[in-house]
């Protein structure tokens, strides 16, 4: 690096520390609530897809389907490319397991002997194959199961479109805010820096006129200024990530033992992609914040503003 | 290596600081610009090192017309030219070796080039010993030598010196005389405003007097 600007840094660092400390501070702030949003969004994309790989369709059974009718539609459904396995459900199996799971919400069910009939209906328990995301997985078990409802034998066809659905259009509209968020918090990172850049060029004026003086060309003048910016935009991203790091332990500790699944089982930590992505945008909007402060100055002329004494 | 056609300087507040002011220095030459305050010496000055632009008439500095010098163009030319204010214009938080390094810094000389020139040239001006001070650690005199050393470092075709005797005894108006007689004996030509006269007369030089911005005498 040369010599000039690493002792530009320098002097940055030991006579603006003030300065220096507020714009890294107010920086971090606005890379960490970045970094937030960014595990948010991740967080409920996995989570989704947590929920979307346990997802099934549930095929009931006409009453009256013949052994070899049910055969013949387990296999049709296994042949369908899109389901991994189709297991079969009887009717005792069926009140077997709705004991098992809400028997103590209905403790007279099926408690008349031969008598009393089951009215739970058979079923063909149909499991999708795990590698799709979710939005392609609700298109996927829609029309896995209107070919499953064509089937003869087949009543009716269920796989929990309602919360599937909602839950996709709320990670659209998600990702919406995700993205106007980022923009926000970069504008105001380019504010940020650029604002910094401002004071340091400012109380540079001088320097930058004697620089003009001796020869030197704009960019030469404004190389020290943007390598401020992108140091202060990389110290930034990086102070961020581990505030968003803390943070998010914090709420992981809080709530592990709470029984709110989500936050004990989804993967919530930052993906090394969303870490080099802050990293990246960190340099990259520090750059560019003193670049659009900096471009203005030294257009060569500078030192002909000076007050002329004679 | 420098001239002056018809050349003009007005100021946007109606100041008309140079009229009709035409004259050339030879390549090699000393010559002492003299005038009293509000003659247009320091104006002159700026057009010399294109850091201002004359509003008609032509100024031509070591080849290139000074109106004519596109924004890029001008750190080059400046390189080809040193200057010295009586302010000294010296970066306070900067050390005397840095100060007088700048012009090669930006050059992109080496480090170890930049090291041996800057040097050399503070021992020819007896600051050798003050090269880790910083300005404001140094006497008026001392700084003056630091500016004209500064202004000389990259070998300049042209130096300009604008009053750099100003604020100095009589003293060390003599020893930066000398500095100024050293440059121009290696062959850089050599413009001095003054209105120390004392300093005129002890060097037999050219003198262009300027008085309200028109050209006086040329002798």
């Amino acid at each position: 690096m040369n010599p000039y600007v690493l002792s530009h840094l320098k002097k940055t660092f030991s006579d603006h520390s003030a300065t220096l400390f507020a714009t890294l501070f107010s920086m971090s702030v606005v890379l960490s609530c970045l970094s937030l949003i960014l595990l948010a969004r991740q967080n409920m994309a996995a989570m989704a897809d947590r929920w979307g790989q346990d997802s099934e369709i549930t095929a009931y059974l006409d009453e009256d389907i013949s052994p070899s009718t049910r055969v013949e539609l387990q296999k049709s459904i296994g042949g369908i490319s899109q389901v991994e396995k189709a297991e079969y459900v009887s009717k005792e199996e069926s009140a077997r397991r709705f004991l098992k799971r809400m028997g103590h919400l209905a403790p007279d069910f099926l408690q008349g002997g031969e008598a009393q009939e089951n009215p739970l209906p058979a079923t063909m328990d149909v499991k999708i194959k795990a590698d799709l995301s979710l939005s392609d997985r609700v298109g996927t078990l829609e029309k896995v199961a209107e070919k499953i409802s064509a089937l003869s034998g087949v009543s009716e066809v269920s796989y929990g479109q309602g919360w599937l659905e909602s839950w996709s259009q709320f990670l659209r509209k998600f990702n919406v805010f995700t993205g106007a968020a980022v923009a926000f918090v970069l504008i105001l990172g380019l504010l940020i820096i650029g604002n910094a850049t401002r004071v340091s060029m400012e109380r540079r004026l001088d320097e930058i006129q004697v620089l003009e003086l001796v020869g030197a060309t704009a960019s030469w003048i404004r190389r020290p200024f943007l390598m401020e910016g992108a140091v202060l935009g990389l110290a930034s991203a990086v102070i961020s990530l581990v505030i968003s790091n803390f943070l998010n332990e914090a709420v992981i500790k809080y709530f592990s033992g709470s029984g709110i699944l989500w936050a004990s089982d989804a993967a919530l930590a930052l993906s090394p992609a969303s870490i080099l992505l802050v990293l990246i945008l960190g340099l990259a909007f520090g750059f560019l914040g003193s670049f659009l402060c900096v471009r203005r100055i030294s257009t060569g002329w500078l030192a002909g503003e000076m007050d002329v004494h004679d | 290596m420098i001239e002056f056609h018809h050349a003009y300087k007005a100021y946007p507040n109606g100041n008309k600081a140079l009229k009709d002011v035409s004259f050339q220095i030879e390549r090699g030459e000393f010559v002492f610009l003299t005038g009293p305050s509000g003659a247009g010496k320091t104006t002159l000055f700026r057009l010399i090192s294109a850091y201002d632009r004359p509003t008609s008439g032509n100024v031509r500095v070591a080849g290139r017309e000074i109106s004519l010098l596109k924004a890029r163009e001008l750190p080059y030319f400046r390189r080809h030219v040193g200057v010295v204010y009586q302010d000294f214009r010296l970066l306070k938080n900067r050390t005397v070796f840095e100060n007088v390094a700048l012009p090669l810094v930006v050059k992109g000389e080496s480090k170890n080039s930049i090291e041996k020139r800057v040097l050399d040239l503070l021992d020819q001006v007896a600051l050798y010993q003050k090269k880790d001070a910083f300005p404001l650690e140094m006497s008026g005199g001392e700084q003056q030598r630091v500016a004209i050393a500064r202004a000389l470092i990259h070998q300049p075709e042209v130096l300009i010196a604008d009053e750099p005797t100003g604020n100095l005894d009589p003293d060390l108006s003599l020893e930066i005389l000398h500095l100024l007689e050293k440059a121009n004996a290696r062959g850089t030509t050599v413009f001095v405003a003054t209105h120390d006269h004392a300093m005129v007369q002890k060097k037999p030089a050219r003198r262009i007097d300027i008085c309200q911005g028109e050209l006086r005498s040329d002798a």
